[in-house]
């Protein structure tokens, strides 16, 4: 009973962690208090970040009409080269599906090859649905610009809708401990040096089988910024210099995401370790971590949708 | 968030730290360490004052080159050259009002109320140099005008962080008229909520203003 108690406090440290971040209240910020240390060092983080962004956008249009006046071979280096940085800069923002990465590996046993793979995926993804997107519309059907901008947002809030509804499915299976029923069964599986073995399949529900949902899930999600982009070079007749600029920029945002997919599956490991070593049974404690890790997908993705539909 | 995390984490065993440690990393998706924006825009203020107060606020935003090539290419009839009173019209009517939603992205309090933009007046446009400029003006009604002593302060902001507004580099802060008020404008920081990334600094245009007699 205490193991399920500790996990349930889990729980709740993370949606306490999450607070600031639900409660930003427009008629409290006015007061301006004394900030806390923590927010200080966030917001000027969030500054610094924009800024960069800021110069890297002017400078890759820049780079889009020296291509495009004088036929600059250089300034295409240039745009490859801005445009994945401003990837790895961009995606620390919210969304990128990073929430759905972190999450994933908070609750479920992984290699930390897997968190490169999926956060590498979801980014690719997320790009080539860019590409597919302007082309469609913007490129052969000829739709306005904000058109096709807007019409990314709608395809932004039902892949925000899928991943909340996988999480869903993460947290019932959290919850009815349906993903590796054999360790919590008999009593004598009891012993604190059981294997800690990759997850393996046991049905098409399976672990993977939700893996790459999530991951096809998260991965329609359009980044506004590669549209843009594309929608840039496309009114500066440089379509295909735009679609390898958007690969340059899916690129520098997977590893963004894949820093994120690391970090959980170690942090993952640490905590089970370290709860093994000290002699509780880490795999009461996993119930806690795969409900944690699905709710905060169901919170996020929530958040998301939410962001998203005042957009629409 | 993180002053929160420590505080669980000190003198706790070291599940809790490594705990401490996961949630950092998931939580970094939705905390306020978060830098998100998509639009970015330039701003000035040119604030105008009449006999007895602040009658008005002057405002300009100039977009990012990329954005700015979207409002171009979608409310514009001619490939180049200057906007044609048809083309200011159309951005207007197209793109400029919709921001009324977002009550134009204008925070401004009076001698520290809230003020509440609900319309804006002489909305124009031009594009230079591969931008797109939006200049309009926000009336002020000045219930109590000209007490000894009155605070204005102004900003662009978008409280979603979608769009990330910066007072412009030169010539931002602007003032008309505001000699019988010995007024003065100048930026100052001041924390802004974001919707879902918390708090952050953002500057602010502050005037000072009163009857000098």
């Amino acid at each position: 009973m205490t193991h399920r108690f500790r996990g349930l406090l889990a729980v709740l440290l993370l949606l306490l962690g999450m607070a600031p971040a639900l409660a930003a209240d427009p008629l409290t910020g006015r007061a301006a208090p004394q900030p806390e240390p923590g927010t200080v060092v966030a917001s000027g983080l969030v500054l610094r970040l924009a800024q960069a962004q800021r110069r890297l956008n002017d400078a890759i249009a820049a780079a889009f009409r020296e291509v495009r006046d004088n036929g600059s071979r250089g300034a295409i280096a240039i745009i490859l080269g801005l445009a994945f940085l401003y990837g790895v800069l961009h995606a620390v923002g919210p969304g990128h599906g990073k929430a759905v990465v972190a999450s994933y590996f908070v609750a479920n046993r992984a290699r930390w090859t897997s968190g490169i793979v999926m956060g590498s995926l979801i980014s690719l993804i997320q790009g080539a649905t860019a590409v597919v997107l302007v082309g469609l519309l913007a490129a052969i059907l000829q739709w306005r610009q904000f058109e096709v901008l807007n019409r990314a947002t709608l395809v932004e809030f039902v892949s925000y809708a899928l991943i909340a509804l996988l999480g869903l499915v993460m947290l019932w299976r959290g919850i009815t401990g349906q993903r590796c029923a054999h360790q919590h069964g008999a009593a004598g599986d009891r012993d604190h040096d059981h294997d800690h073995a990759p997850p393996h399949d046991h049905d098409a529900l399976s672990s993977s089988g939700l893996r790459s949902r999530l991951v096809i899930a998260a991965g329609l999600t359009p980044c506004a910024s590669a549209i843009i982009i594309l929608l840039f070079a496309l009114a500066n007749q440089a379509l295909l210099i735009g679609i390898v600029a958007v690969a340059a920029l899916s690129l520098g945002m997977a590893i963004t995401v894949s820093v994120i997919g690391v970090a959980s599956v170690l942090g993952r490991r640490a905590i089970v370790g370290t709860l093994d070593r000290i002699g509780l049974e880490a795999h009461r404690f996993e119930q806690g971590l795969s409900i944690a890790g699905a709710l905060v997908v169901v919170v996020a993705s929530g958040l998301l949708m939410a962001g998203a539909w005042a957009r629409l | 968030m993180s002053s929160l995390a420590r505080g669980r984490v000190a003198g706790r065993s070291l599940p809790w730290r490594a705990m401490g440690l996961a949630l950092a990393a998931s939580l970094l998706s939705s905390g306020p360490a978060a830098a998100h924006p998509h639009v970015f825009i330039d701003y000035t203020v040119d604030v105008l004052f009449g006999d007895t107060g602040v009658t008005g606020v002057r405002l300009t935003w100039t977009f990012d080159e990329m954005y700015s090539s979207m409002l171009f290419h979608d409310y514009t009839s001619h490939p180049h050259g200057p906007l044609a009173a048809a083309d200011i019209k159309s951005l207007q009517e197209g793109a400029f009002k919709a921001t009324a939603d977002y009550h134009y992205f204008v925070d401004m309090t009076l001698n520290g109320n809230p003020v509440t933009v609900a319309e804006v007046k002489d909305f124009t446009a031009h594009f230079e140099r591969h931008r797109m400029t939006y200049a309009f003006t926000v009336p002020v009604p000045d219930p109590a005008p000209a007490a000894t002593r009155n605070t204005l302060e102004i900003a662009a902001f978008d409280h979603e962080f979608y769009i990330d507004f910066e007072l412009a580099k030169k010539a931002a802060v602007t003032v008309e008229h505001g000699e019988k008020l010995a007024a003065a404008c100048a930026p100052k920081t001041e924390r802004k909520d974001t919707s879902t990334f918390g708090p952050m600094d953002a500057l602010v245009v502050a005037c000072s203003y009163g009857r000098t007699s």
